[in-house]
């Protein structure tokens, strides 16, 4: 079921690494805005996720902070992960006990995919439900659902769990002359 | 869309509806606020949607005769008569709002220009508007990347792509 290949993929894949593709629908008449990109998670709470397309963006989190760094605004935000992770859709890859942050469950099969669906416990939480799609223990898809009418579907593709790589990934040091703003 | 051949585009202070999509960067002293930012823009109307990266919706603001509203992701409502004073109640930021379409399509007095004769810096109600790159080499071209400040307020915005009806 969606929630044994969750379970199983929160407990046997202690990390992982991919490629995605994002679309993100709005409401209304909004053009869809598709990215794309790679990366790279380990419990609890490292990842690195960084878009390459349409233009770069790169959001690192060592489970304490996280920096988001835009090299077209050439500004590197740094704000303490906290709460925040906590019921982010990131947390869900790369979080560990989601109980305590969601509500889970079934959501079916389709096109082969198992579903699990999350809702944030917390009151506050920047987005409605999460609904990840599994496959062989492993993410495929997962769909934001957020606050405002707008849905976020990641496609996972390459996802290579346990690889071997350095945790100094997970760290971020500003390019000369960006400009650092926060704690 | 580096790529795309540059559209030609009407007349800097005709233009009074546009689309854009960009990104914003926000910071007041050691306060960032950063966000994806898409804007439609008509005289009567507008509707700017602040979003992450992942593409959640942080905060919707809106604007029309009837006064502006912000609407934040906790789906918390703040009305005011307009824009200025949302800003300052909400965020406590002076943001220039109700000139900021204006300026976007770079319709001020320039102080100075660029060698193809577009705006690169201009001084209005005490902010310093400095337009760092244009999304083509053409006269009529767009902005495509902004700076604004004042006092320790300071706005940088990267805008990705133009939609003028």
């Amino acid at each position: 079921s969606g929630l044994d290949q969750l379970h199983a993929f929160l407990g046997e894949t202690r990390a992982a690494k991919g490629s995605f593709s994002q679309t993100v629908v709005g409401k209304s008449g909004r053009k869809a805005r598709q990215s794309s990109g790679s990366f790279l998670m380990q419990r609890p709470g490292k990842f690195r996720w960084s878009y390459d397309k349409p233009y770069v963006q790169l959001l690192v989190s060592d489970g304490e902070r996280l920096w988001s760094f835009d090299p077209d605004l050439n500004q590197v935000v740094v704000k303490k992960v906290g709460q925040a992770l906590g019921s982010s859709p990131a947390a869900l890859l790369a979080g560990e006990t989601l109980e305590r942050n969601f509500d889970l469950k079934e959501g079916g099969t389709a096109g082969g995919l198992e579903f699990v669906e999350a809702t944030p416990r917390a009151q506050d939480a920047s987005f409605q439900k999460v609904r990840i799609g599994l496959r062989d223990k492993l993410p495929m898809t997962m769909e934001i659902q957020d606050n405002f009418g707008q849905t976020t579907t990641l496609h996972f593709s390459r996802f290579e769990p346990n690889p071997s790589f350095s945790s100094g990934l997970f760290r971020f040091t500003p390019p000369k002359g960006a400009d650092v703003v926060g704690e | 869309c580096a790529g795309l051949p540059a559209p030609p585009r009407p007349d800097r202070a005709a233009i009074d509806s546009f689309n854009l999509e960009g990104r914003l960067s926000v910071r007041q002293g050691e306060r960032p606020y950063h966000a994806n930012v898409s804007w439609r823009h008509e005289p009567a109307r507008d509707e700017i949607l602040l979003t992450g990266p992942l593409g959640q919706g942080i905060a919707e603001l809106t604007r029309d005769a009837r006064g502006a509203r912000l609407l934040t992701a906790e789906r918390k409502e703040y009305l005011a008569p307009d824009w200025a004073a949302l800003a300052q109640e909400v965020l406590g930021l002076t943001l220039p709002l109700n000139e900021l379409p204006r300026w976007l399509a770079g319709g001020v007095e320039a102080r100075s220009r660029d060698n193809y004769q577009r705006p690169r810096r201009a001084l209005a109600d005490g902010w310093q508007i400095d337009y760092l790159d244009y999304e083509s080499d053409r006269e009529d071209a767009l902005p495509s990347l902004m700076e604004m400040s004042r006092d320790d307020i300071g706005l940088r915005l990267k805008i990705d792509q133009w939609q003028i009806p």
